[in-house]
């Protein structure tokens, strides 16, 4: 039942990523307990854990490179004291956005304003670098959306996938190494 | 010397491209979109315009042959006019404002352009292509430097279209009376070649809210004084030009030449994209934890299975007359989804030792049904599929 895994990319973000999601899987399934029937409550929870756990896996995945990488990381290690950073920060981010202002982007403030809070961390930083970092956001949801549907397909599905043909997308090589 | 030289066709660029925003910066927001969709088009001709004084600069200095000195003479003449428009200027500003000095410079300009088709002067290379040069970045004018003397008339004459239309919506400049005469000043000091790119700089120092005239149409560009200023800013637009074109090539439908829509445009596929992350990730892996006890019953070995499939395939059927969503819905409660046959069937061929993937037989034809096998994996009584090692490999995508 075990097959060897050489990605054909390994420093590649997408299997960075992919490692670190699928292990972050298996300590949520090693920690789910023995309920059998969870509560709506505990669902949901899982549910959050594990889109953090995606979130952070990519993160960590991108390393510090990125602002919002480390934007993302940060907000994940310090969620505790994160509420009462969060609306110091916002305040500072504002202030140090309107200084920032600039006859060229204020035609499209609103929509600044709005990248802006949609990127991670894109709070305090001037519109190019929030293009920037925009762009390689964006791809790097992109490839995390896919990966998750293949995660999915190989570890609940339990598929075994060799090359995929060009007409479905045609970048996934791998094979699952697992116990029973 | 050349550094000089160099920085100050890119403040030039820089200087005579703040005209448009600065205008657009006063008027509110009623002019924007006629001048930013000029602005381009301005950077492109102001680009090709900039490779004059930056044509002197590199063919006076590397060419140490006798071109120089009719150059040079040709050079102190124009130095010469500058000045003399720069005094100009000077009391024009005082009294107009730039448009008036915007015309000057754009008559310096003319003088340029009619001098360099007048010596018939080629550069090496002679790109016809000078006309319009995108110019990736400041240092963009470097490339433009072969731009002809055909196309030196022909970018005047862009030049003079394109002023005409921004300078119809010009409005009051923000006066910067003094900063043209600290120019004026240096500009005299400085080489040839430089001082002519000064020169023109400094009536662009100050912007023009006067009325458009037809035959002096000169853009008016900051004082050097606030020239650094001018500069970053004209950087910082091309960068932001080129993210934009970035983001462009990444967001689909970005076929949008605006850059508000394609800003939303931007934000509506970034919204997307993580809207789908978390269906997935909480739809799909929350389906792969939560949803073991519930499909533990269902026994997903063997042909007991097939059975079980059936019925969900008939329920499925049954509900997808229906409504759609709740099919789907009944689907997802069953820890099942739906995926066209092409994936599945792939992803059973490429199966080498399938752990029981089940593709149901296809009761519609586009469609097919998988089971979660996570219930066989995880479901055996604690026994966990611990899945070790999974990595994909990014084979080339188009």
């Amino acid at each position: 039942m075990t097959t060897q895994i050489i990605p054909s990319n390994p420093d590649s973000i997408k299997t960075r990523f992919t490692y670190s999601f699928v292990r972050a899987l298996k300590k949520l399934n090693k920690s789910r307990g023995a309920s059998v029937s969870p509560s709506m409550k505990e669902t949901y929870r899982r549910y959050h854990m594990i889109r953090v756990a995606s979130y952070a896996s990519m993160a960590s995945a991108v390393g510090s490179k990125r602002a919002w990488s480390r934007a993302v990381l940060w907000k994940i290690r310090n969620r505790t004291s994160h509420r009462a950073l969060k609306k110091k920060s916002r305040i500072h981010a504002l202030t140090r956005t309107k200084v920032r202002e600039n006859p060229r982007s204020d035609l499209n403030f609103h929509q600044e304003n709005d990248l802006r809070k949609l990127v991670p961390g894109g709070e305090g930083m001037d519109f190019c670098r929030l293009l920037n970092e925009t762009a390689h956001y964006i791809k790097c949801l992109r490839t995390q959306a896919t990966t998750i549907v293949v995660v999915w397909a190989v570890v609940v599905v339990g598929v075994i996938v060799g090359r995929i043909g060009d007409g479905c997308g045609g970048w996934v090589e791998m094979s699952v190494t697992c116990d029973k | 010397m050349q550094p000089r030289s160099r920085e100050i066709p890119a403040m030039n660029v820089n200087s005579l491209l703040n005209l448009p925003e600065i205008h657009n910066h006063q008027n509110g927001e009623t002019h924007i979109d006629p001048t930013s969709s000029h602005e381009d088009f301005l950077e492109q001709m102001l680009s090709s315009t900039s490779s004059f004084p930056w044509e002197f600069a590199g063919a006076a200095e590397p060419s140490q042959t006798d071109d120089q000195s009719p150059q040079q003479n040709m050079l102190s003449h124009f130095d010469d006019q500058s000045a003399l428009l720069a005094s100009k200027l000077r009391h024009h500003q005082i009294g107009d404002g730039g448009a008036a000095a915007k015309s000057l410079m754009f008559q310096q300009q003319l003088m340029l352009s009619r001098g360099l088709a007048g010596n018939g002067l080629r550069s090496p290379a002679g790109t016809e292509s000078g006309l319009l040069p995108v110019p990736s970045s400041h240092n963009g004018h470097h490339d433009v430097v072969n731009g002809s003397s055909k196309s030196a008339n022909l970018a005047n004459e862009a030049l003079y279209n394109g002023f005409i239309e921004s300078l119809g919506q010009s409005s009051n400049q923000p006066p910067n009376f003094h900063h043209p005469q600290g120019e004026a000043i240096q500009a005299q000091s400085l080489g040839a070649p430089a001082s002519m790119a000064a020169a023109m700089n400094q009536p662009g120092g100050n912007g023009g809210g006067t009325p458009p005239q037809p035959k002096q149409r000169v853009r008016a560009r900051r004082g050097q004084a606030t020239d650094p200023h001018s500069i970053a800013e004209r950087l910082r637009r091309e960068r932001i030009a080129e993210r934009m074109k970035a983001l462009q090539v990444l967001v689909p439908n970005a076929n949008k030449t605006d850059k508000a829509s394609m800003l939303d445009e931007i934000i509506d596929y970034v919204k997307f994209l993580q809207l789908q992350v978390k269906v997935l990730s909480m739809s799909r892996m929350g389906n792969a934890a939560g949803v073991v006890p519930r499909v533990a019953d269902i026994s997903l070995e063997g042909k007991s299975s097939n059975d079980g499939m059936k019925v969900t395939e008939q329920q499925v059927a049954k509900l997808l007359e229906e409504d759609m969503g709740s099919a789907m819905q009944y689907l997802q409660g069953k820890g099942l989804c739906l995926m066209p046959i092409s994936l599945a069937s792939a992803m059973s061929t490429a199966t080498s030792h399938s752990r029981n993937l089940m593709a149901g037989g296809p009761s519609s034809p586009s469609m097919s049904v998988l089971t979660v096998q996570s219930a066989t994996a995880g479901g055996n009584g604690g026994g966990e599929a611990s899945i070790k090692d999974v990595a994909s490999s990014v084979t080339s995508k188009p």
